[in-house]
């Protein structure tokens, strides 16, 4: 695993939507909330892009997509790709959305050797998160149909032997 | 088919309301009401004209048939049993009660609180006042006035058949989130005109839709749809998905078979 080398940095953290910032940057950065994490990468990363970068939380996931979609946010740095992914599944796998908008991910704890495409690997993920969708949908719907079915017999056996 | 005509002129009445302003001001009317997205203040306005024009409603039938209000709602408080609507709210709960609970089995809801502590236990308490108030206004209306009308002049099915119809548009006068919990509202229509015809009163039917309103909205604050609507429905309206049609079908079966 490749780590890139950042130093810390005395800078507040700051989150998109607290940090007021600009309403449409152009470099997203990944956030957790682990600490260690924020108070290194993440504050050199925003002193790099000057105001142009603004930190989403997974509770931002969602407000990030959009902004991907939008084609405002060109540059995502992650600190990996488990991060990523979790971004990813909250946002319900927006995966050839973002890579059509033209979106380059940089992950920072890589786990691949340096220029390797990560695009393969989302849409795998993808793939995998789509299928567990479906069969949840499915087992859903027929212990919904079974379970329901119960409940209305029951409720016939128990109306019909009201007294009249 | 007086009573059709007061509700025309109530909708007539809250749409010119509404859209007269628009007109003047050359901005295009609307079809549905509350469909203005300006001020809070002015959609409490229309919220509240919508409940003086309800019980205007209420008051003026008696009048516009030569009757008393007081003798057309003491004759029909008359009748029945108020017992009757322990009945119906019993009923509708346990119906409700045991359709969530299959879902809860199956994974197509999850009980989990979505709001503060503080919300959800105002939204609790409100809940039975909320239903006693709602189900007393559309009893009146739908039934005390509407259907009871239709009764005068139409065999029993059809006047159950148009009841329904006028009850289910009726919740799509104004805008709404939803419109496929159309077929959910007419058969919810279609027993409650059923309860009232097989029992000739308005208890039953008043306590199957106040049992109802109760278990809806008092569950709201918890209730978190997984499953697809289609099954078992959305917010406050289970009975719109194929389960709850089914259910309010059987009840209206149950009604008109052993409660007469």
């Amino acid at each position: 695993m490749s780590t890139s080398p950042l130093s810390a940095s005395p800078a507040p953290a700051r989150s998109g939507a607290a940090a007021g910032g600009t309403p449409h940057p152009r470099v997203a950065i990944l956030c957790d909330g682990d600490s260690d994490w924020q108070s290194q990468a993440q504050h050199k990363l925003l002193a790099r892009y000057r105001g142009e970068a603004q930190v989403y939380r997974p509770h931002e996931f969602h407000r990030l997509s959009d902004e991907i979609i939008a084609g405002n946010v060109q540059l995502l740095h992650c600190r990996d790709l488990q991060l990523l992914i979790q971004c990813l599944w909250e946002c319900q796998i927006q995966v050839e959305r973002w890579r059509g908008r033209g979106l380059h991910i940089e992950l920072i704890e890589s786990p691949f050797p340096a220029g390797t495409d990560v695009w393969p690997v989302l849409l795998d993920a993808t793939e995998a998160w789509l299928a567990a969708q479906r069969a949840a949908r499915r087992r859903r719907v027929i212990a919904g149909l079974i379970f329901s079915f119960i409940a209305v017999v029951a409720c016939a056996a128990l109306l019909f032997l009201l007294p009249r | 088919m007086i009573a059709i005509a007061l509700l025309l002129t109530a909708f007539a009445f809250l749409w010119a309301v509404e859209n007269v302003p628009r007109l003047l001001t050359r901005r295009p009317a609307r079809w549905l009401l509350h469909a203005e997205t300006d001020s809070p203040r002015a959609r409490k306005l229309h919220r509240a004209l919508t409940q003086f024009v309800l019980l205007a409603m209420i008051l003026l039938y008696p009048l516009l048939r030569g009757d008393s209000v007081r003798g057309y709602y003491s004759d029909l408080l008359g009748r029945g049993a108020p017992r009757q609507a322990l009945l119906g709210a019993a009923l509708s709960i346990f119906c409700l009660s045991l359709l969530y609970l299959a879902w809860l089995f199956s994974d197509n809801i999850e009980f989990a609180p979505r709001h503060a502590s503080s919300r959800w236990l105002r939204k609790l308490a409100a809940a039975p006042l909320t239903a006693l108030l709602g189900a007393a206004v559309e009893e009146l209306l739908f039934r005390g006035i509407l259907l009871a009308d239709l009764l005068r002049s139409l065999p029993p099915a059809p006047a159950i058949v148009i009841g329904s119809v006028v009850f289910a548009l009726a919740h799509y006068a104004r805008r709404v989130k939803r419109y496929w919990t159309f077929p959910g509202h007419l058969m919810l229509g279609v027993l409650l005109c059923t309860a009232y015809v097989r029992t000739d009163a308005l208890w039953l039917g008043f306590g199957l839709h106040a049992g109802g309103i109760t278990l809806l909205s008092g569950t709201r604050p918890f209730i978190r749809y997984r499953g697809p609507a289609w099954l078992v429905g959305a917010s406050i309206f289970p009975y719109a998905g194929l389960a709850g049609l089914v259910l309010l079908a059987l009840l209206t079966g149950v009604v008109w078979t052993r409660l007469s």
